[in-house]
């Protein structure tokens, strides 16, 4: 219910009208507008996914998702603090609205495409992903163990037939 | 002359694929235990369905023939061929039970493409993926870059009556150890080194840069495999890039030049041999061949002015040919990056270095360094024919493993292998280009897919229309199987359906 309603913020937050500046945008948006948004500043909204990853003294990286696509944001430590849920297969990650210039081929990350994030916004947080047991696949499982079994059986039976003879 | 199966190869053929779909079964035990270890309960289930489906269907077809049935040179090409189908078949049970798949055929696809070390993937929604299924896919690297037969020889399931038969049918007719159950078992321990090595580097970075220990040590084998058995799968969408750091990109770049090493150049450096490394024909062309490339792409990237310093053009470029070259498939750019940001040299320069490939008995794809350097010698010794008198005798020797002399027939062998993967390059970009995708995207997906590498221009993905995924992986098959495995497959089964029809008549 918590991801659907995260999902849903996302989804109101690119939808609505704003100003060219502050216009949030999808990592798939920024990636294809990549040459108009070079070193503009761009606000980014997505979910915050995997690890906040320690860069340099003091700095960053946090991977945010959206629309299928992640794009790495580079950010003060602090400021990635406010990052409580990150995005695995338990969980669905902080829905975050990332402000920072954007840079197609960054000189301080070797070429990397990513954002010099100036703020960061948490917008839905985070939630628990239910990953219930489907129970018919006990019945797949049944199946592939009858399988084996009477294949392993017949087996048996046949040696004995053969060394009988 | 063709010869027909008897009932008797058929039934030898079945029961040692049977052997293999166990087996492929057996080693999902693997993942299973490590989501139960993470509390993955309905990941748990999907591998409990995996494991007994593929060890019930392996065990059915292993009924067909007793064990320790001889098995012809012949039925073990046959055999080979067929196993990786069947083991793709067995290992996309789990992941098309993941939820992460749109359909079974995306699960196969990214089964074929992990045992054949390709990378392409369909898979949807990767960074909510689980560890376990994760690990699966990672695994199937594992498996398919040693060999199914050398995963299956190692552990030593069964295979009594076809061993050597099938250990060379798979393609490994340079016997690294004079016993192929030590040589099956040397490739392995080599593996182990490296993948330890690199777990154990990769993991302390991952640590130190604040992920958990788990998952830290997890991302860190997963990254090790992919890159040391050439295959290019990540467990993030970003693939290379999630990780934002020149030292993991440092670390991988060596792992993935130690994968393209032929594991008897392993075997030279592991017995105090160096200098086979610098006199080997093989390692001399892909030398050249990775220097060349690279000056290629980094003038292609300069040229685009994209990026700002010499040090990202080289660290770009560099990383891109090596992953190419070596068949690993990382990539530190997006899809649609290539088509349009670096240019048309340094685009040309990748499809080139995945097209010509690592080295033979290695876990890369493509032609192979051999073979180029096979062709290029055997060019330079007609030049030198034509330009000598008549009467004089011209000679080429190489050195590969032992002083070699180059002869026609080692020449055509090479030339026949070389053509077949050229028009496959050709016939898979001209399919995708009348899907309606351009052609030199085509091209690159195309080379790709058959030199078993893994980069993409972005075509591959679940939205790709259902006649495209099935070209790719038949590219995918028949370029790890360097095509005679996989004609000796079609040609049997088209004798078995002519007979029949004659019969039927």
């Amino acid at each position: 219910m918590r991801r659907i309603a995260a999902t849903l913020a996302l989804i109101v937050v690119i939808a609505l009208p704003a100003s060219a500046a502050a216009a949030p945008l999808s990592a798939t948006q920024i990636l294809d507008q990549r040459a108009k948004l070079d070193g503009q500043q761009v606000a980014l909204i997505g979910e915050a996914i995997g690890d906040v990853l320690h860069a340099d003294e003091g700095d960053v990286w946090l991977n945010v998702l959206s629309d299928g696509t992640a794009l790495g944001v580079y950010l003060p430590a602090e400021m990635a603090d406010a990052v409580h849920v990150l995005g695995d297969y338990r969980h669905a990650g902080d829905i975050v609205l990332v402000t920072g210039e954007y840079r197609r081929a960054c000189d301080q990350h070797g070429g990397d495409m990513d954002i010099h994030a100036t703020a960061l916004e948490v917008v839905a947080p985070g939630s628990v992903t239910e990953r219930p047991i489907e129970f018919w696949k006990f019945g797949l499982a049944g199946f592939g163990l009858v399988l084996t079994g009477a294949s392993v059986l017949y087996a048996r039976y046949k040696r004995r037939v053969t060394d009988g003879a | 002359m063709w010869v027909n199966r008897t009932r008797t190869d058929i039934k030898a053929i079945g029961h040692y694929t049977g052997v293999l779909v166990a087996g492929i079964g057996l080693l999902m035990l693997l993942p299973m235990v490590v989501a139960v270890f993470l509390g993955e309960w309905a990941v748990t289930l999907d591998y409990l369905c995996g494991v007994t489906i593929a060890v019930g269907a392996g065990r059915l077809l292993m009924l067909s023939a007793p064990a320790g049935t001889r098995l012809s040179h012949s039925n073990a090409l046959i055999v080979t061929g067929i196993a990786w189908l069947a083991a793709s078949l067995a290992a996309a049970v789990p992941l098309a039970l993941s939820g992460n798949y749109g359909s079974f055929l995306d699960a196969l696809f990214d089964a074929l493409s992990g045992l054949t070390t390709s990378g392409l993937t369909l898979v949807q929604d990767l960074d909510h993926m689980s560890l376990a299924h994760n690990m699966w896919r990672h695994l199937t690297h594992l498996i398919g870059g040693q060999g199914i037969v050398v995963a299956a020889l190692s552990f030593a399931i069964g295979l009594r009556g076809g061993a050597v038969s099938l250990y060379q049918a798979e393609g490994r007719d340079e016997r690294i150890m004079p016993n192929v159950m030590h040589g099956a078992r040397f490739i392995w321990f080599v593996t182990a080194v490296w993948v330890t090595l690199g777990t154990i580097a990769l993991s302390t970075l991952n640590i130190v840069r604040g992920m958990t220990v788990v998952r830290g040590g997890l991302h860190a084998f997963f990254a090790t495999v992919a890159t040391f058995d050439t295959g290019g799968f990540g467990p993030m969408s970003q693939n290379a890039l999630y990780y934002h750091s020149p030292v993991f990109e440092f670390i991988t770049l060596l792992l993935m030049l130690a994968g393209t090493l032929n594991f008897n150049l392993h075997a030279d450096i592991w017995r105090g041999d160096r200098g086979e490394l610098m006199s080997n024909i093989e390692a001399r062309t892909l030398a050249i061949n990775m220097g060349l490339l690279s000056l290629a792409v980094a003038l292609g990237l300069s040229a685009t002015k994209l990026f700002g310093s010499s040090w990202e053009v080289v660290r770009k470029g560099v990383y891109h040919i090596v992953s190419a070259n070596s068949g690993t498939g990382h990539q530190t750019l997006y899809a649609s990056q290539w088509a349009t940001d670096v240019g048309g040299l340094a685009f040309a320069a990748v499809v080139l270095a995945m097209a010509f490939g690592g080295m033979a008995s290695s876990t890369a794809g493509g032609i192979k360094a051999l073979r180029v350097g096979v062709i290029v010698k055997g060019v330079i010794q007609k030049v030198r024919q034509s330009l000598a008198p008549p009467s004089a005798v011209i000679r080429t020797k190489y050195h590969h493993l032992t002083e070699q002399t180059l002869t026609d027939e080692l020449v055509s062998g090479a030339l026949l292998v070389f053509v077949l993967y050229v028009v496959t390059y050709i016939s898979g970009g001209l399919i995708g280009a009348a899907y309606g995708y351009p052609m030199a995207s085509a091209l690159f997906e195309s080379v790709s897919a058959t030199a078993n590498v893994g980069l993409s221009t972005g075509i591959t993905s679940p939205m790709m229309p259902t006649g495209l995924k099935i070209v790719y992986m038949l590219q995918m098959w028949a370029g790890r199987l360097e095509f005679i495995t996989l004609f000796a497959v079609i040609a049997s089964a088209g004798l078995a359906f002519r007979n029949k029809k004659v019969r039927a008549l």
